[in-house]
């Protein structure tokens, strides 16, 4: 379980996260929806501890980064790094051993060239696979199904399926509702720095009605098309 | 417009300055009086400082004639703005070379930059081949990973250059040369690595030092073996001045990684570069300033690395 108490982030003067209280359980697919610009990745920064915050996150996992994949919306390639060896360097990072990497290569990614000149597809794929071959316990997923193919969407909900089976514990994000719906066992809002939702699998149609009643309503009629 | 897109590189590359922690100005007049010094300092060495000079104008210059920075170019400006402007800024990075090797008084390598430099403003170069260059880094990937891809034509030319001192039985050139790869090797850590990659280790702050230095001094002397042994076999009696470099290299590069650790995630500021360029003047120093920055570098490690 991860455990998030009264968490605060401010850049400058803006507060992104305004005492936001969470809390994670084991062995659950957790959604994170909310507008651009809501926090989400600011979240899952201080999740991984990339960011100072104030308030507590705890986790039975101590420290809990070494034991969390992260997987970030733009994951960030060197411009001389095949895929192979990205994965050889985040799987020496947590001191595992890469084993079977063509076997396991279930995207079919060109593993001996530069990851930099991969699609972002691809990219995002290869940075899943690194956190996968590093077996996690606890996976933050800013966005996994950003750029990817229908294939690769449908192999990526099959993953976290299994993950899940698995009794990992996974936080997403995701701009596509349907992935979210397919994937979670709860979705919680994120609006303006806080969580002012949480809502169960039962009720995920109602969400997305009333998300689109509010991000959309007479919007569309406001734009005047001709 | 080509006016415009000049105050802009201008304007972009005083910021460069300001990230290092100086002036534009002082950058500027330091920068001079470093390429001044260093030009002297090669000539002073090596009667094959004329090639070396034409080299390192080179390597400046295909840095202008990467194939995306063109395309992006070719997309902004009409093909008449685009050429001059190709022209203009190899022109301007060759100008400090030419200068120079006019003030010495070496015309044909004068007119030999001259000529470089008009033939690649014509010339693009991918920097994004799909296919990788093959490394023996590849099991433990990184630093001396991406810096062999990044500079094997400076490797190369080191090599070369021993192989060359080696051939002639020139020992200054031999050591020039061999020293050489210590220092491009210093330069592949040069730049701090994104924070998700050093997260991603669950050493502690020690542990992932203790690792770095291992890699470092391991790959490193992969780099350094062959030249070594040739100049080993061909100046047996110098045997002692070859060691000392070897060590003295290992050395530097552990300073180096330590002051990276110690700025991280800031780049290197220059007093820090400064430190460094003043062990290389004097090694002893070394001995000081290796446990100082180790235990700098693990202190600071520890804000990523509980």
């Amino acid at each position: 379980m991860i455990q998030i108490q009264s968490l605060s982030k401010k850049f400058g003067r803006h507060e992104v996260l305004k005492n936001l209280n969470l809390e994670l359980a084991s062995g659950a697919v957790h959604g994170i929806v909310g507008e651009n610009g809501a926090g989400k990745t600011t979240l899952f920064n201080c999740i991984a501890g990339l960011e100072p915050y104030a308030g507590t996150i705890s986790a039975a996992a101590i420290p809990l980064k070494d034991v969390l994949g992260f997987l970030q919306t733009e994951p960030y390639f060197f411009s001389k790094i095949t895929g192979r060896e990205y994965l050889q360097l985040l799987c020496n990072a947590r001191g595992k051993k890469l084993t079977g990497v063509d076997q396991r290569n279930i995207f079919e990614l060109p593993l001996d060239e530069y990851a930099a000149t991969y699609s972002t597809g691809m990219k995002k794929k290869l940075a899943l696979m690194a956190v996968l071959l590093q077996e996690n316990e606890y996976y933050i997923l800013d966005e996994p199904f950003n750029g990817v193919d229908i294939q690769s969407n449908l192999m990526i909900t099959e993953i976290i399926h299994q993950l899940k089976k698995m009794g990992k514990t996974l936080l997403i994000s995701s701009h596509i509702f349907s992935t979210l719906r397919d994937t979670c066992d709860v979705i919680y809002l994120l609006q303006q720095g806080q969580i002012t939702k949480k809502v169960p699998k039962a009720d995920f149609e109602l969400l997305e009605q009333e998300m689109k009643q509010v991000s959309i309503g007479n919007k569309i009629e406001q734009l005047g098309l001709k | 417009m080509t006016h415009t897109y000049f105050q802009l590189q201008f304007k972009l590359l005083n910021r460069h300055i300001k990230d290092f922690g100086l002036s534009p100005l002082w950058g500027w007049l330091l920068g001079t009086i470093i390429f001044i010094l260093g030009s002297k300092f090669l000539f002073a060495r090596t009667s094959y400082a004329g090639f070396l000079y034409l080299f390192i104008a080179g390597s400046f210059l295909l840095n202008l004639s990467n194939r995306k920075r063109n395309r992006f170019l070719k997309g902004v400006f009409s093909r008449q703005q685009f050429s001059k402007i190709r022209f203009i800024e190899n022109g301007v990075v060759a100008l400090p070379f030419i200068i120079f090797l006019l003030f010495k008084q070496d015309y044909l390598f004068a007119l030999g930059v001259v000529i470089l430099s008009t033939a690649l403003s014509f010339f693009n170069y991918a920097s994004g081949f799909n296919k990788a260059l093959p490394t023996p880094y590849g099991k433990r990937p990184f630093e001396f990973l991406l810096g062999f891809r990044q500079y094997i034509l400076a490797i190369i030319a080191a090599w070369l250059l021993t192989g060359i001192a080696i051939f002639v039985t020139n020992f200054n050139l031999a050591l020039v040369s061999f020293a050489g790869l210590f220092l491009l090797s210093v330069s592949f850590y040069s730049t701090p690595e994104e924070l998700i990659y050093l997260w991603n280790f669950n050493r502690s702050p020690r542990a992932f030092l203790a690792e770095k230095a291992q890699t470092a001094l391991l790959q490193v002397s992969v780099l350094s073996f062959v030249p070594l042994i040739a100049l080993l076999i061909v100046f047996p009696g110098k045997w002692w001045l070859l060691a000392g470099i070897q060590l003295l290299g290992y050395l530097y590069i552990l300073l180096f990684i330590l002051i990276k650790y110690t700025s991280y995630p800031e780049e290197i500021n220059l007093v820090r570069l400064l430190t460094f360029g003043a062990c290389v003047g004097f090694p002893p120093l070394l001995l000081g300033l290796i446990p100082f920055y180790y235990s700098r570098a693990a202190k600071q490690l520890t804000t990523y690395l509980p």
